[in-house]
């Protein structure tokens, strides 16, 4: 009886989260617009959690393209069909690997930064000391770093897709000696534009506002002391990647 | 200091877009909208097995448009295949065929339209009469079989 | 919105009134029927043990709480009813020094202090920076002015959280515990800072401690809180001599130091070891 209590209690407890987040992430939107000031510091948001990501994205999709082009090459060699290593990449790197990596790595590097910095400032009372001096921390800080992730995940995302297939390219052409030339007019005629590629981007965005919601969620809500934004970090990592793999069923799903 | 960080956030931007760009330009075919540009054809076939919906239609092996929808015709029990061409291949004459080909041996099967030589063209929401049905691989073989046990 | 820093002449704030508020907080009572006014262009200090409501009863003036039941009156107006935007209107009015400073750990101390005016009025660079500057020279931290928050002591962090809460020159200014953690000189550097910024801005100034020996130099009126109730209020002088046992607790208690430490219930020392 008591376990079906607790079972209730998390469940209400859950839908009771979903809720404030969709409100927050609403109302940072909405307040966004209301401060002229918010665009400098979107810019400044922008620069940390695109800017500060870049090596971390270009590291990861280039091993990830070289990795997959290789392996991919062992069993399409067996098959004789060498040559559209090229298009495999290209298909998984811009339907899948780029979009739902990003997002993963995003998730470790930009959100529970962000996790961090909000729980760090609601602790130090930073968040009622801007309400005493009548402004808003929902317009000023949720709205504009809201707006920042959502931006730069598919700015992210494209990044990705281009550096994976480059460094599939140096694999597939100085390491392994496929003709680049085939290898380039292969994904060229196998890749559609608008639905292979476009899709993967408009992932990204709906991923963006996943991320987004967990990371403002837990550090706007969260525990204001030093060992919850700690958990909370962790939180938001393990529910945003979740999320994120999650989505991306749903809309793959969806998509068809 | 802002001036500095609004230049760098700027090139990360255009950056991004460049990205996009080489992978538009360099690792896949941006595909005309044959939805808009398009007009439609109608091919009735007694088998279209294998046929999807979005599948590409040829002539002499060039995309010239898409399959739009398939659905079955119920008195005749015929498929009706709707056909998105481009408008740039608007004068089809009137005994153009079309058959429903397979790429390689065992790949996807696609449209193959070969134009005829009448002078009068299908108008647009036409229909091409001459269909050849698809050709699949297991009746074949079923009939060779067949055969063979019919001579013994 | 310039003349306020133009004309010389400050309005005189009107009081702030409290009456019959009772606020709890998951289901324990807090504030108990409380009735006070905050006279105008008074040093107010509001006292007692830790844990007895005093800073709930500083964040239900500054509309950061509200009250179960009762009124807090400004200006004729009931703050708890306030919409957020007139809330941030009245706001306006005050100045706050949280406990924590709670300064932007990211921005310089020219900056902390200038949040403020930069979030509310779009004023000249040169401007901005003089009324900047003139706010740092009155806590004594003008050249301290391109450090960040993390290189400052203590004391100059609550000087500059202090500089921060007055840029906006408040008619009513809220200290919560402005001594706690604090060495005694700069204790008392922070007691004259405090008690010049009042007489030189006209201001009214609500505390928060519970250091009896500080507020019978600095307040002209005091209220003792214990366990949710007003046990005694007047002037300082008053107020310490009373007899009421839970007064003379308070007071003597903090005086002599922990005479009788109060032992969180449960089970006896010889329960708990021998059982």
């Amino acid at each position: 009886m008591k376990k079906i209590e607790a079972i209730g209690a998390k469940a209400l407890n859950a839908i009771a989260g979903v809720g404030k987040g969709a409100w927050l992430v609403l109302n940072g939107f909405i307040l966004f617009f209301n401060n002229k000031r918010n665009w400098q510091t979107l810019i400044h948001q922008i620069s940390f959690a695109g800017i500060m990501s870049l090596p971390l994205i270009a590291m990861s999709a280039v091993f990830i393209g070289m990795v997959f082009t290789i392996q991919s090459y062992w069993v399409l060699e067996s098959f004789g069909a060498a040559s559209e290593v090229g298009l495999v990449l290209g298909l998984s790197v811009f339907r899948e690997l780029g979009p739902v990596i990003t997002a993963l790595l995003y998730t470790g590097r930009v959100g529970s930064s962000i996790t961090a910095e909000l729980g760090l400032m609601k602790t130090s009372e930073q968040f009622a000391s801007m309400e005493l001096m009548s402004v808003d921390p929902i317009s000023r800080i949720v709205g504009p770093r809201l707006v920042a992730m959502v931006i730069t995940l598919p700015l992210l995302t494209m990044f990705f897709n281009w550096v994976a297939l480059l460094g599939s390219a140096f694999v597939a052409g100085k390491l392994i000696g496929l003709d680049s030339g085939t290898f380039w007019s292969n994904l060229k005629n196998g890749i559609l534009f608008y639905s292979d590629v476009l899709p993967g981007l408009f992932k990204s965005v709906i991923f963006g506002l996943i991320i987004a919601s967990v990371s403002l969620y837990h550090g706007y809500f969260g525990d204001a002391t030093p060992s919850g934004v700690a958990k909370n970090s962790t939180r938001t990592v393990v529910q945003g990647s979740m999320l994120v793999l999650i989505f991306d069923y749903i809309l793959v799903a969806l998509m068809r | 200091m802002h001036k500095s960080i609004n230049f760098i956030v700027g090139l990360f931007v255009v950056f991004a877009f460049i990205c996009l760009g080489m992978v538009a330009l360099r690792a896949s075919t941006v595909e005309p909208m044959f939805q808009n540009q398009g007009y439609r054809l109608y091919a009735r076939f007694d088998d279209i097995s294998g046929l999807n919906v979005h599948a590409p239609i040829r002539i002499a092996g060039v995309k010239i448009g898409v399959v739009e929808s398939i659905e079955l015709l119920p008195k005749s029990y015929q498929a009706k295949v709707t056909m998105v061409i481009d408008t740039r291949f608007k004068n089809l004459p009137i005994d153009t065929s079309v058959s429903v080909a397979t790429e390689g041996l065992l790949g996807s099967k696609y449209l193959e339209v070969t134009p005829g030589f009448d002078d009068g063209f299908i108008k647009s929401g036409g229909e091409i009469t001459q269909t050849v049905s698809s050709i699949s691989l297991e009746k074949l073989i079923g009939k060779l079989a067949t055969s063979f046990v019919m001579e013994k | 919105m310039l003349n306020k820093y133009r004309s010389s002449e400050v309005k005189k704030p009107g009081p702030i009134t409290l009456e019959n508020v009772t606020f709890s907080r998951s289901g324990r009572k807090i504030l108990d029927n409380i009735s006070i006014s905050i006279p105008s262009g008074k040093i107010i200090a509001i006292m007692g043990p830790s844990g007895t409501g005093k800073s709930t009863l500083m964040k239900l003036m500054t509309g950061e709480l509200k009250p179960d039941v009762g009124s807090v009156m400004f200006n004729g107006k009931n703050i708890p009813d306030l919409s957020s935007r007139s809330l941030y209107e009245y706001r306006k009015e005050i100045g706050v020094m949280l406990q924590s400073n709670a300064l932007f750990n990211e921005l310089s101390v020219f900056e902390n202090v200038a949040f403020p005016l930069r979030e509310h009025f779009e004023l000249k660079e040169d401007f901005l920076q003089s009324l900047v500057k003139l706010k740092l020279e009155k806590v004594g931290l003008r050249n301290a002015c391109d450090l960040i928050p993390s290189e400052l002591s203590g004391g100059m962090a609550r000087r500059v959280s202090l500089a921060r809460a007055i840029v906006r020159d408040p008619s009513i200014m809220f200290y919560d515990e402005p001594f706690t953690g604090q060495d005694p000189i700069t204790r008392w550097v922070l007691l004259e800072l405090i008690r010049r910024l009042h007489t030189t801005l006209n201001m009214t100034s609500v505390l928060v401690s519970h250091q009896v020996e500080m507020m019978t130099q600095l307040a002209d009126v005091v209220y003792i809180l214990s366990e949710g109730k007003i046990i005694s209020s007047g002037t300082p002088k008053a107020v310490f001599k009373d007899k009421n046992p839970l007064v003379r607790k308070f007071v003597d208690g903090y005086s002599d130091g922990s005479k009788d430490m109060i032992h969180h219930p449960g089970q006896s020392l010889v329960e708990d070891l021998f059982k």
